[in-house]
């Protein structure tokens, strides 16, 4: 691994002092597990590395009547364990799906939201891959089994976190600092696709730190869920991820917001299905023509057709669940 | 500005940036390479070594490290607490678990730098005298292991969650345990002595 300066902000308006100075050598660190692995295998290879995790209101979890708010420097367990975010069952769901007790001792809500892509070749250093500045994604003729179905090209990464679809599906902002101030987004228009920025996965600048996030007071009818299918159940990325939060009565679904993980470059909110399920019953056949209507535009690689099959057959057990629960 | 105004007291940053330039001897060239803007927003260190001191097993432990280095590495390579093993180095099997501050982490997965002060208990620090821990004799007592590569993390998540529940159910033994890889699949000898041990240690007192 590389040497790099440690940095410890005195302040958390000191950091996008900080990156701005130190333009692309410098890399945010928090919980580490993730900017660690990129260090060691030189996909990052920083010369000034940020530690975030001192600052002071960095890590708090707060709730009022206006919803809850997260410091992005909250470890994801405390998130798990905290009373406050007992409100959001979806929330916690989707934090305890993160990693593992290890990773989620260690990593924050912020860094699981920032986390860079899982494909095999963007995190080793033998492929120059689009994403890190080449030329070709390797995924598209190489082993592309975990990789998009849909929203790729010319990248075809899936976005990994299982928090983010969840947020989105919440309807939570992210905070955001920069050197000309705070700002707020939604979670949604967070994330951005390869075509829109190869290189990146979020709308932050250089300068830009996320500090928190906040997800707004549920309505008391409104419930949420999060089910993530795992190739290995103990601990693993998703193949596919739902998150719904929805209201039902009398067998009815509405205020319906649904958002996949493990299917797209970015968190993929379902706008066409939760239109097609909104004030229905969701019988099955509505749930799986909803879903054949979000993923008419899929265009899967020759290993991973079988997600367009598990997105559809996932949103039906993510609503039966949601029944249920 | 003066370097002291940011230090507030004896902190333990400015104890790092202290050592950082002058037990290392290179304080010359550091500052030199030093003169990077981040100096004016906070505080640095490296990328020479640091002086940390690290409370591992009960015993406080001074080592110079890199800022670089992992936890994982410095307790093997500089204190030869090889129990913590180095098996993918990259947070995906727990063989490196240990506890940090009360909580399982994975030490392969943090810088040995973010752990200064931290009370750190490894594998090693689990026997008293020479009794072993409940939980080791059970592993013992069960087979739970073969190659037994992956033993000193099962037992440092199973030592963490009979500490917050004594009296854990299969399912919830099965919960703590499933950040840690066994590529043995000893994994049903493993759920039985994490049993077997919460017995042990309730009827132990």
């Amino acid at each position: 691994m590389k040497p790099f300066q440690y940095v410890y902000p005195k302040d958390i308006k000191a950091v996008p002092k900080i990156l701005a100075e130190a333009g692309q050598t410098a890399l945010l660190y928090a919980g580490g597990t993730d900017a660690l692995a990129r260090m060691k295998e030189g996909v990052s290879q920083p010369d000034v590395v940020v530690n975030l995790k001192e600052i002071s209101g960095f890590s708090l979890i707060r709730s009022d009547k206006k919803g809850l708010s997260i410091g992005a420097g909250t470890l994801l367990a405390d998130v798990v364990e905290s009373e406050e975010a007992q409100d959001y069952p979806g929330l916690v769901e989707a934090v305890k799906a993160v990693g593992t007790i290890q990773l989620r001792n260690m990593g924050t809500i912020g860094g699981n939201l920032c986390q860079r892509p899982r494909c095999w070749y963007y995190r080793s250093a033998r492929f120059d891959c689009l994403r890190k500045g080449g030329e070709t994604c390797f995924a598209i003729y190489g082993d592309n089994k975990y990789h998009c179905i849909i929203g790729g090209n010319p990248c075809f990464i899936v976005h990994p976190s299982d928090v983010a679809p969840m947020l989105i599906a919440l309807d939570a902002t992210i905070e955001i600092l920069g050197l000309k101030g705070s700002r707020w987004v939604k979670a949604e228009e967070f994330y951005v696709t390869p075509q829109q920025d190869p290189y990146n996965e979020t709308i932050l600048k250089s300068d830009e730190v996320v500090t928190s996030v906040h997800i707004p007071a549920q309505a008391k009818s409104l419930k949420s869920h999060y089910v993530k299918f795992r190739e290995r159940d103990s601990f693993d990325f998703a193949m596919v991820s739902v998150a719904i939060v929805a209201s039902i009565s009398d067998n009815t679904l509405s205020n319906v917001r649904i958002a996949y993980g493990g299917v797209a470059p970015k968190p993929w909110r379902a706008t066409r299905a939760e239109k097609a399920l909104e004030g229905t019953n969701a019988t099955e056949q509505q749930i799986l023509d909803a879903a054949t209507g979000e993923f008419a535009q899929a265009e899967p690689l020759e290993q991973n057709e079988y997600k367009v099959i598990m997105a559809k057959n996932l949103l039906k057990r993510a609503i039966r669940e949601l029944r249920q629960g | 500005m003066s370097e002291e105004k940011k230090h507030d007291g004896l902190s333990r940053r400015s104890f790092l940036k202290g050592v950082g330039g002058g037990v290392v001897g290179t304080a010359v060239l550091t500052s030199s390479r030093r003169t990077s803007a981040a100096e004016q927003y906070g505080d640095v260190v490296g990328p020479d070594a640091v002086e940390i001191t690290l409370n591992v097993n009960g015993q406080k432990r001074t080592l110079t490290v890199d800022p670089r280095v992992t936890l994982l590495d410095a307790l093997r390579d500089q204190l030869s607490l090889t129990g913590s093993k180095r098996v993918c180095n990259k947070g995906q099997c727990g063989a490196c678990t240990l506890i940090c501050n009360g909580r399982t982490v994975l030490a392969c997965s943090m810088l040995a730098i973010d752990a200064d002060g931290a009370d750190v208990e490894t594998i090693e620090g689990l026997k008293t005298g020479d009794q072993l821990h409940p939980v080791q004799e059970e592993f013992i007592k069960n087979d739970a292991l073969q190659c037994g590569f992956c033993t000193p993390g099962f037992i440092m998540s199973s030592v963490a969650l009979l500490r917050k529940n004594p009296s854990p159910s299969m399912e919830e033994i099965k919960y703590a345990v499933s950040g840690n890889l066994c590529r043995c699949g000893t994994y049903p000898h493993v759920f039985k002595a994490v049993h077997d041990a919460a017995q042990a240690m309730k009827k132990g007192g």
